[in-house]
């Protein structure tokens, strides 16, 4: 909203003078919408009658689990079928230590007390890349470091660079195949020691607030795996048949804590899966049709396959682009950046991979995945009728530029 | 010499050198207006341009031919398209409104919003400033700019396909042929194998209601006022009626529709217009229904309406700066001689057409608003590209029923197939799930949690029947709707599709689950 009111505002007739952050304000704005969610699913529960136990819990046997509640107490609950559901946590860089205050974990960084004139986040991933955008919109000057040579290594190649060419007009700077190898927090703020990811020579990177964004691992510590023999793969997931159940009988794990795209909507398709299975009942998830989202302005989603990946696969395909410079409510609203690109195989036209950077990707996605749900061919997503003025035309002009041509580039 | 000699006798005129080369030179120099088109398309709003550019690609040797000279539709300058070697031909006698207005309006309602917005929702999300004012003049620029982009791109898309663009007034001479009143003053004769008329609509006048597009405007006036008005009148509470309102409502009008039927926006289903109805009167809107304006007077500064019940009574005055009238549009025929070649049209003045386009009289086709239907621009797209696949010889196809509708006010309503009323008057037992956005993570997060989906599902076998979306950007999230609707989707397809969070489409997913079984968010 900030940004907009700087940037777009006064060339669309809003004018106003002396426009300024109330950052407690935001802050407060953001607290309250939080704890509207969470208290919404403790009414869930109640609801359901989900008993709601507050504590820490450990396994003690398959089917035991001691909790030590928040109260101070002890409580062993007992089921038929335990799922672990423990998620994630950030993964910690050797000689970084976060402490939540100039040296922050995405959670720190949603608490900040000022907006810091210099942000270095490190890890080009999507937390890093959107939280970085937060700020850099408020007024910080951002640098992201990367280890990697590309930032969001998911990402299709080439929506990759329209999307990293974005960032940076967004003021954003890259250091990318960079590591940082310590970190000096004895003056104001923050002196990161930097080098090349192969080795080189060392500089120096002056920072107010330092993100540290570079991974997330499972969370299992102190859950009792081993007392019970729950085995865990080299990366501390927890390894899983397709009904989610893990090598001991009864005990199932979802989420970020088994192999699979670290997403909260990937969580929710194992969680109701795993329990349809218990249930005795057949269930499904596919993790290649779970779409990724990154949620910059503008944002970036995708479901399926990239170019990448498709041309690894070694099957003779088809690409239909169109950009959003030539979408009408792009353009009406003037936020026309972006675009759709959509991957088909080249015989039978089925879709492979849908990507999208646009203001609304996030939503547009789901079409896509819809389609590719019913392993659609791109015609027939040029077939359907999409309405005008709509950001969904072009998914419409990019199958039609798949499959044939556009009417509209 | 004596080939000249001959020439001239028969002339009766000079013959330039090279004369044994004048029919070619001729065909030069008269371009392709005297040669005969494939595709001849009368109208270069949505339908026409679509049409055009389709015929073009598929190799149909295409000429548009325009009223104004100026195109509607989407900017373009970039781009390669493999072009075909022959041209197409379309004559377009009307200018095309439709897709300026659309185009004027979204900016309009685009700035209007981020308006509305600074004022009402960002001292709150901590956005702090003050002399908030708007510049109608500035606004007004973007808007203009944005369009003329636009109309700007059609020409050059018209350029790389190669379709011969006429810029005049035409009229049907015989099924074949169509003169032209060029702009520039003369006239030419455009000759098809097929003619496309796409000629779209216009206002609907009211009697006793003279438009005068500056206190009385229709749509086309009412996006461009010089100043705000303090008090507007929409008749008409139709969707162009309530955006056009909505735009100036935002800006600070107070603003009264005047619906002559009970009901806004009567083709809505019935729960989700009462809520988008109170939604609008949450800003501000206020609604005379079963009213009907019977006279104005513009004498002095402002308008004076005299209004009545519709089914007739005491009447009343409503006083108002600017008058929108926005009671319906009609099909715009007038002119274009059908009455020459004996096109049959319906008592309400659309054309009637087969499942091929085809009017009663062969080769010559109709599309858009100017025919049955939805008075859609892009129902008017898909008719064009379906009618020019028939005439290609293909198979094209539209289902009107899965032709979605969206109202861009904010939140927006959006529809595709049928309404709950629909659904108990066809007799099936259904289903019906719902989900507020108010128990949506992102709606709530970014706080506009306004709106509803609404799933309706036939009982039996739960196959989608319709879906109804009141939300910030129903219009966008309404297609997996109609993909879903094109597959014949039951409302469990859509549940079991993993949607990413925190989206506002995880609530079209939550209301599928209410449909078929239980929400989890609710």
């Amino acid at each position: 909203m900030y940004h907009e009111a700087i940037h777009a505002f006064p060339s669309h007739g809003v004018k106003f003078s002396q426009l300024e952050i109330d950052l407690p304000a935001m802050m407060a704005q953001k607290d309250k919408a939080v704890s509207g969610l969470t208290r919404g699913i403790e009414g869930l529960f109640k609801k359901n009658k989900v008993n709601y136990v507050k504590g820490f819990g450990k396994f003690v046997s398959p089917s035991e689990v001691s909790v030590d509640i928040l109260e101070g107490e002890n409580n062993v609950v007992r089921g038929k079928n335990i799922i672990i559901a423990t998620g994630s946590d950030v993964k910690s860089l050797p000689g970084v230590p976060i402490d939540e205050k100039r040296i922050v974990s995405s959670t720190g960084a949603l608490s900040l007390s000022e907006v810091p004139k210099k942000l270095v986040v490190i890890g080009a991933g999507y937390i890093g890349l959107e939280m970085g955008s937060v700020w850099g919109r408020l007024g910080s000057e951002v640098t992201v470091v990367e280890f990697a040579p590309d930032i969001v290594p998911t990402l299709d190649g080439e929506v990759r660079k329209q999307f990293q060419r974005m960032l940076e007009k967004q003021k954003m700077k890259f250091m990318l195949k960079t590591k940082v190898v310590g970190v000096d927090t004895s003056g104001d703020g923050v002196k990161l020691t930097i080098e090349p990811a192969a080795g080189g020579e060392q500089s120096t990177l002056e920072a107010d607030v330092v993100l540290v964004s570079a991974g997330r691992v499972p969370f299992t510590a102190g859950l009792g795996l081993e007392t019970i023999g729950v085995q865990t793969d080299k990366a501390g997931r927890i390894t899983v048949d397709h009904h989610f159940m893990t090598n001991v009988k009864g005990v199932y794990a979802i989420g970020d804590v088994i192999p699979g795209p670290m997403l909260a909507h990937k969580a929710e398709e194992d969680g109701v899966a795993c329990v349809e299975f218990i249930a005795g009942k057949e269930s499904h998830v596919d993790y290649d049709l779970v779409p990724g989202v990154v949620y910059t302005h503008p944002e970036v989603a995708s479901v399926g396959k990239t170019e990448e990946q498709v041309k690894a696969l070694g099957v003779a395909y088809r690409v239909g682009k169109f950009p959003f410079m030539a979408n009408s409510r792009a353009k009406a609203i003037d936020d026309a950046e972006g675009l759709v690109k959509i991957l088909s195989e080249k015989e039978t036209d089925k879709i492979l991979g849908v990507h999208i950077m646009a203001p609304s990707a996030g939503e547009l996605i789901h079409e896509a995945v819809l389609a590719l749900q019913y392993g659609a061919a791109s015609e027939d997503i040029a077939r359907t009728c999409h309405a005008h003025p709509t950001m969904s035309e072009a998914v419409k002009e990019a199958a039609m530029a798949t499959y044939d041509k556009p009417i509209h580039i | 010499m004596a080939m000249v000699n001959l020439a001239r006798r028969r002339t009766g005129e000079l013959v330039r050198p090279g004369a044994l080369w004048g029919p070619a030179l001729y065909r030069g120099l008269a371009a392709a207006a005297a040669e005969e088109n494939d595709v001849v398309v009368i109208g270069g709003g949505p339908g026409g341009y679509v049409a055009a550019i389709k015929a073009a690609q598929m190799g149909l040797k295409t000429t548009c031919i325009e009223k104004r000279g100026a195109l509607g539709g989407t900017c373009l300058n970039v781009g390669c398209i493999p072009s075909k070697v022959r041209q197409a031909s379309v004559v377009n006698k009307k200018f095309s409104d439709e897709v300026n207005v659309v185009s004027k309006l979204t900016a309009l309602l685009h700035s209007s919003h981020m308006y509305h917005e600074a004022k009402h929702a960002f001292p709150s999300h901590g956005v702090k400033f003050s002399q908030l004012e708007i510049d109608l003049p500035a606004m007004m620029a973007q808007k203009d700019k944005a369009v003329s982009g636009l109309t700007r791109g059609i020409e050059g898309l018209f350029k790389k396909n190669k379709v011969n663009y006429v810029k005049g007034f035409g009229k049907f001479v015989s099924p074949s042929e169509v003169s032209v009143d060029m702009l520039e003053g003369e006239n030419t004769v455009v000759r098809g194998k097929n003619i496309i008329i796409a000629t779209g609509s216009d206002v609907k006048s009211l009697p006793g209601v003279t438009i005068d597009e500056k206190k009385i405007v229709s749509s086309t006036g009412a996006l461009s006022l010089s100043e705000v008005p303090k008090k507007l009148v929409v008749i008409g509470a139709g969707y162009i009626g309530l955006e056009m309102g909505s735009v100036w409502g935002r800006l600070g009008s107070e603003v009264t529709v005047v619906e002559f039927a009970p009901d806004i926006v009567p083709t809505m289903d019935g729960e989700v217009r009462k809520q988008f109805q109170r939604m609008l009167e949450k800003q501000k809107m206020k609604f005379m229904l079963k009213t009907k304006v019977v006279g104005v007077d513009t004498s002095g500064d402002g308008v004076k309406l005299t209004v009545e019940p519709a089914a007739g009574g005491e009447q009343s005055t409503l006083e108002a700066d600017a008058v929108l009238v926005s009671a319906g549009r009609v099909p715009f025929t007038a002119g274009l001689g059908l009455e020459t070649i004996g096109v049959q049209t319906d008592k309400a003045g659309r054309i009637t057409v087969d499942h091929h386009f085809m009017t009663n009289v062969k080769g010559v086709y109709a599309i858009g608003d100017a025919i049955p239907g939805p008075m859609l621009a892009h129902k008017a797209e898909e008719d064009g590209v379906a009618c020019v696949e028939f005439i290609a010889g293909k198979e094209g196809h539209v289902d009107y029923d899965l032709v979605p509708g969206v109202v861009y006010t904010h939140p927006e309503v959006a529809s595709v197939g049928k309404t709950e009323e629909q659904v108990k008057a066809l007799g099936v037992s259904y289903r019906v799930g719902k989900f507020p956005f108010l128990a949506n993570s992102r709606a709530k997060a970014i706080d506009d949690a306004e709106g509803l989906v609404k799933i309706l599902a036939e009982k039996e076998t739960d196959k989608i029947l319709g879906v109804h979306i009141m939300a910030p950007n129903a219009g966008e999230l309404i297609h997996e709707a109609v993909l879903a609707l094109q597959y014949g989707a039951s409302s469990e397809d859509i549940a079991r599709t993993c949607h990413a969070h925190p989206t506002m489409s995880e609530a079209v997913k939550e209301a599928a689950m209410a449909t078929y079984d239980k929400p989890i968010h609710i």
